[in-house]
C-alpha cells in the first residue's frame, strides 16, 4: 500500500530533485505519477507543493555560504 | 511534599544574542520574597539542535510575518501528528513571499517542523517537574507555540505543576483567550509581570486562592476567571532590582552553535511606555499594550545599573526602550561620553535629533539607533501620527551619517488615506539620497493589537483581518483567532490597490538598498587660499559622476544648510553679503543639482562634510571605528556642543 507523504519524505524528494537534475525533470512535470512510483500516496497537498515549484528555482546554483558570526546588535532588542 | 520552587523557561523561537528581560527581572524580584528560582534557555539549546544556518533561516526578518517559527512548533503544540498538512506552503508562503519561496527553504522548514516534537520531548526529560511547584513561560513574538508543546507535555507528565504563561504574546485580550483555549495553562499573566507574578507566586505556593486577582486570569473548578483590572504597571521604574543574566550567559557559553556564531549581548531598560505614544499615539503602534504612561529610571540609577551590567557581562548591549527619554540628553548620556565605559548600545528614539545630540549618542557608544522614521513624505508622516516630517528623517539621516552612527529604520506603505502621488514623490527623491541609509524593507503597514488602527478601524475607513498565517498555526475558528491574533491586515478599496500605485517607490528602495555602499555625496571645504570655495563631489549611483567647484552665495547656502534652515535665514545671512538676486540664483542651482533639499520653505545641504564617511557607513565600517566621523572631528576641536549647533 502507499505510504502518506510525511515532511520528511518531502524533504528527502525535494533533496532528491536539487541533487538530479533527471529525477527532478520527472517530479515537476508528472509529479502523481512519479510520487506513485517512488511508493507514496500522491495526495493533493503534496501534489501541489511539487506544482509550486519552478525548474529555475531547483536550477539555481546554490549560493555559497561563508559561516561567520551573527553581529550581536544584528536584531532588535524588542526581542530580549 | 509541596514544591515551592519556581521554573521559568524560554523557549523557540527567541533573539538568540539576548536573554528575556521578563524572566532576568522576575528571578531576583521571587529572590527577594524568599522564593528559590531557575531560568532555563532551551532556545538556545534549540540553535544547537537545529544548526545556526536552519535557525536563521527559520527566524529570518524578511518573512518575519510567515511566524515560520511558530508554524514548526503547532502541530507539537496541539498534540497532533498529522505531518502531511502542506497547506502553509501552496495556501500561504508562496503566494504571501514568491521570492523566497525555494526548494531548500521548503526543506529547512519541512526538516524543523518534522523534529519539533521530538525536540519538545527531549526538553520535557530534562525538567525535573517534581521538583517544582510552578513553572513560567515567557512568549513573545515566535515563542508560543514552543511553550504550548512543552507546558502541555508537563502538564500531563506532572498533574501537580501550576503552568503560568506571561510576556508579550499574553497581553490582554489575548492572554485570556489563551487561557480558555489550553486548559492545561492554570494561569496568565495578562500585563507587566513584576508586582502581580511574585504575589500570585506567593499566594499559590501558600495554598490561597487567587481569583479575582488584577492582572492574573486563573482557573477556578476547570473555568477561567478574568480579573477586573488587566495590568498592574511598575510605576516607579528605579524600584526594579538589576536583572540577572547569568543563567542566560552560562547557557549560551554551554551552546556550542550560540557561543560561535551569536555573540551575546545584555539588554538594559530604562524605560516603559511611550511619552510621545501618550500625546499623540502612532497609528499602528500597539506596542505598549496596556499601559502607554511613560515611566522611567532616575538618569543617576540608568547610569548605575548600565555600568554594573557591562562590568558583569560585556561592553555589548541592547537597550529594550520603546523610546529614549528625551532628559537623559541632560546628564545620563553626557555622563556616558564623559566618564562611562567603552560600550556599543542599540537604542530606539524619537527621530528629529539635533546635531549635537547625535554627536553626544557616538560619543556615548550608542552607535546604533532606531528612530521610527518610517516614511519619506510628510503627508503620510502626518496620517500615522509620527510627529516629524520627510526633511527631519532626512536630516537625521544624513547627521547620523556624519556621526557615525546606523540607523536601523523601516518604511511603511498601506497607510489608510494614503495618495498614489506620495508614492511618486518618495520614488522621485530617492535617487537623492541613494548616500545615506536605506531603510532595511518597505513594508504594509498593519494594524497591530493596541493600536489606534486596531482599536478604531472604521474612523480610518478600514476593516481588519488577522493576518492569515494565523489560520496554519491555531486551529481555532475565526473568533477566537481575533482574539489571539496580534497583527492585523488592514483592508479597503483603496488600499488593495497599493502594490499598484507603490512600484515604483519600492523599486527604487530596493535600488537604494542595492547600491548605497557604491555611492558617495560629499562636500570639502578648500580653504582661504582657494577662495573659501567647496568642492562637492556627486556619486550617488545611477546619475552621471560630478564634480563642482562652489563658491560665494552657493558655498555660503550649503555651509548655513547643514542643518535645516529657513528661508529667512537664508536671506539674512547670504543675500545680506551676495545680493537678493544671486541668493536665489543660487538656491535653484543647488536644488537642480540636487545637493540641497526643499520642503515649503526649509532647505537642506545633502552633502556629507569632509573629511569623514563619504556616504552612510556601514554597521561592519562603524564597528571598525576607522574613519573618525565628521561631526566627532568638529566636537574634539570646538568641545562646547553649542557649537555644532
Amino acid at each position: 500500500m502507499a505510504k502518506k507523504i510525511k515532511f520528511k519524505d518531502m524533504s528527502s524528494i525535494l533533496g532528491k530533485a536539487s541533487r538530479s537534475p533527471a529525477f527532478r525533470k520527472k517530479l515537476l512535470s508528472s509529479p502523481a505519477r512519479t510520487l506513485k512510483a517512488a511508493g507514496y500516496d500522491p495526495h493533493k497537498q503534496a501534489v501541489s507543493v511539487i506544482r509550486s515549484l519552478k525548474h529555475k528555482i531547483f536550477g539555481a546554483a546554490p549560493k555559497k555560504r561563508r559561516r561567520k558570526k551573527r553581529d550581536s546588535h544584528g536584531g532588535s532588542a524588542a526581542e530580549a | 511534599m509541596r514544591q515551592t520552587r519556581v521554573l521559568l523557561a524560554s523557549m523557540p523561537l527567541s533573539a538568540p544574542h539576548y536573554p528575556s528581560m521578563g524572566l532576568s527581572l522576575l528571578k531576583p524580584e521571587l529572590e527577594m520574597c524568599g522564593v528559590a528560582c531557575e531560568l532555563r534557555y532551551f532556545s538556545l539549546a534549540y540553535i544547537d539542535a537545529l544548526g545556526a544556518d536552519a535557525h536563521d533561516c527559520l527566524s529570518d526578518p524578511q518573512y518575519y510575518m510567515a511566524h515560520v517559527g511558530e508554524w514548526v512548533f503547532a502541530a507539537a503544540a496541539h498534540g497532533e501528528t498529522a505531518e502531511d498538512e502542506f497547506g502553509f506552503f501552496t495556501g500561504y508562503f508562496q503566494k504571501a513571499y514568491p521570492e523566497y519561496y525555494t526548494p531548500s527553504r521548503l526543506m529547512t522548514f519541512l526538516a524543523a517542523r518534522q523534529g519539533a516534537a521530538s525536540f519538545i520531548e527531549r526538553c520535557l526529560d530534562e525538567v525535573d517537574g517534581s521538583a517544582y511547584g510552578i513553572v513560567g513561560f515567557t512568549s513573545a513574538f515566535q515563542q508560543n507555540m514552543a511553550s504550548l508543546a512543552l507546558a502541555r507535555r508537563l502538564k500531563a507528565r506532572y498533574p501537580h505543576l501550576v503552568i503560568v504563561f506571561g510576556g508579550t504574546n499574553c497581553q490582554g485580550d489575548m492572554g485570556v483567550e489563551l487561557h480558555r483555549k489550553y486548559p492545561f495553562i492554570d494561569a496568565v499573566c495578562l500585563g507587566e509581570g513584576d508586582l502581580v507574578f511574585p504575589e500570585f507566586v506567593r499566594r499559590t505556593l501558600a495554598g490561597r486562592d487567587c481569583a479575582g486577582m488584577a492582572g492574573m486570569a486563573v482557573r477556578k473548578e476547570g473555568a477561567s476567571v478574568v480579573p477586573s483590572r488587566m495590568t498592574v504597571p511598575v510605576e516607579d521604574m528605579d524600584s526594579l532590582p538589576y536583572p540577572d543574566f547569568s543563567e542566560f550567559f552560562a547557557a549560551h557559553a554551554r551552546s556550542r552553535a550560540a557561543s560561535e556564531y551569536y555573540p551575546p549581548a545584555a539588554v538594559f531598560e530604562t524605560s516603559r511606555g511611550c511619552w510621545w505614544g501618550a500625546k499623540h499615539h502612532c497609528t499602528f503602534c500597539g506596542l505598549n499594550a496596556l499601559t502607554l504612561a511613560y515611566r522611567s529610571k532616575s538618569q543617576t540609577r540608568a547610569y548605575d545599573e548600565l555600568a554594573y551590567l557591562a562590568a558583569r557581562y560585556g561592553n555589548d548591549l541592547a537597550n529594550a526602550d520603546l523610546i529614549l527619554d528625551p532628559h537623559y540628553f541632560e546628564e545620563f548620556i553626557p555622563r556616558l561620553a564623559e566618564e562611562g565605559p567603552e560600550v556599543t548600545i542599540y537604542y530606539e528614539m524619537k527621530a528629529n535629533l539635533k546635531p549635537e545630540q547625535l554627536v553626544l549618542l557616538s560619543r556615548a557608544g550608542i552607535k546604533k539607533i532606531q528612530p521610527g522614521l518610517e516614511s519619506l513624505d510628510t503627508g503620510i508622516l502626518k496620517l500615522i501620527d509620527k510627529g516629524c516630517t520627510m526633511l527631519q528623517n532626512v536630516q537625521t539621516l544624513k547627521l547620523a551619517a556624519e556621526s557615525g552612527v546606523y540607523v536601523e529604520w523601516l518604511a511603511l506603505h498601506g497607510v489608510p488615506g494614503e495618495t498614489p502621488q506620495q508614492y511618486r514623490r518618495i520614488a522621485t527623491l530617492i535617487p537623492k539620497l541613494r548616500h545615506l541609509q536605506p531603510p532595511s524593507g518597505f513594508i504594509r503597514a498593519r494594524a497591530d493589537r493596541f493600536s489606534p488602527y486596531f482599536y478604531r478601524p472604521g474612523a480610518y475607513g478600514v476593516t481588519l483581518e488577522p493576518a492569515p498565517v494565523y489560520r496554519f498555526i491555531y486551529p481555532f475558528e475565526e473568533a477566537s483567532l481575533r482574539r489571539l491574533a496580534y497583527h492585523f491586515d488592514m483592508r479597503s478599496p483603496e488600499l488593495d490597490r497599493a502594490p499598484s500605485y507603490t512600484a515604483r517607490a519600492a523599486k527604487e528602495f530596493r535600488a537604494w538598498q542595492r547600491h548605497k555602499d557604491a555611492s558617495a555625496l560629499v562636500m570639502e571645504e578648500l580653504g582661504e587660499e582657494l577662495g573659501d570655495a567647496l568642492k562637492v563631489r556627486d556619486a550617488r549611483w545611477g546619475r552621471p559622476r560630478r564634480n563642482w567647484l562652489l563658491k560665494d552665495a552657493d558655498a555660503a547656502i550649503l555651509r548655513l544648510c547643514r542643518k535645516i534652515t529657513a528661508r529667512h535665514a537664508i536671506d539674512k545671512a547670504v543675500a545680506q553679503s551676495f545680493g537678493t538676486k544671486a541668493t536665489q540664483a543660487a538656491l535653484k542651482r543647488l536644488i537642480a543639482r540636487d545637493l540641497l533639499l526643499q520642503e515649503g520653505e526649509q532647505f537642506l545641504a545633502l552633502p556629507l562634510r569632509q573629511p569623514g564617511f563619504r556616504r552612510a557607513p556601514t554597521w561592519e565600517e562603524i564597528r571598525a571605528s576607522r574613519t573618525v566621523p565628521y561631526l566627532l572631528r568638529e566636537f574634539d576641536r570646538r568641545p562646547a556642543a553649542s557649537a555644532l549647533a
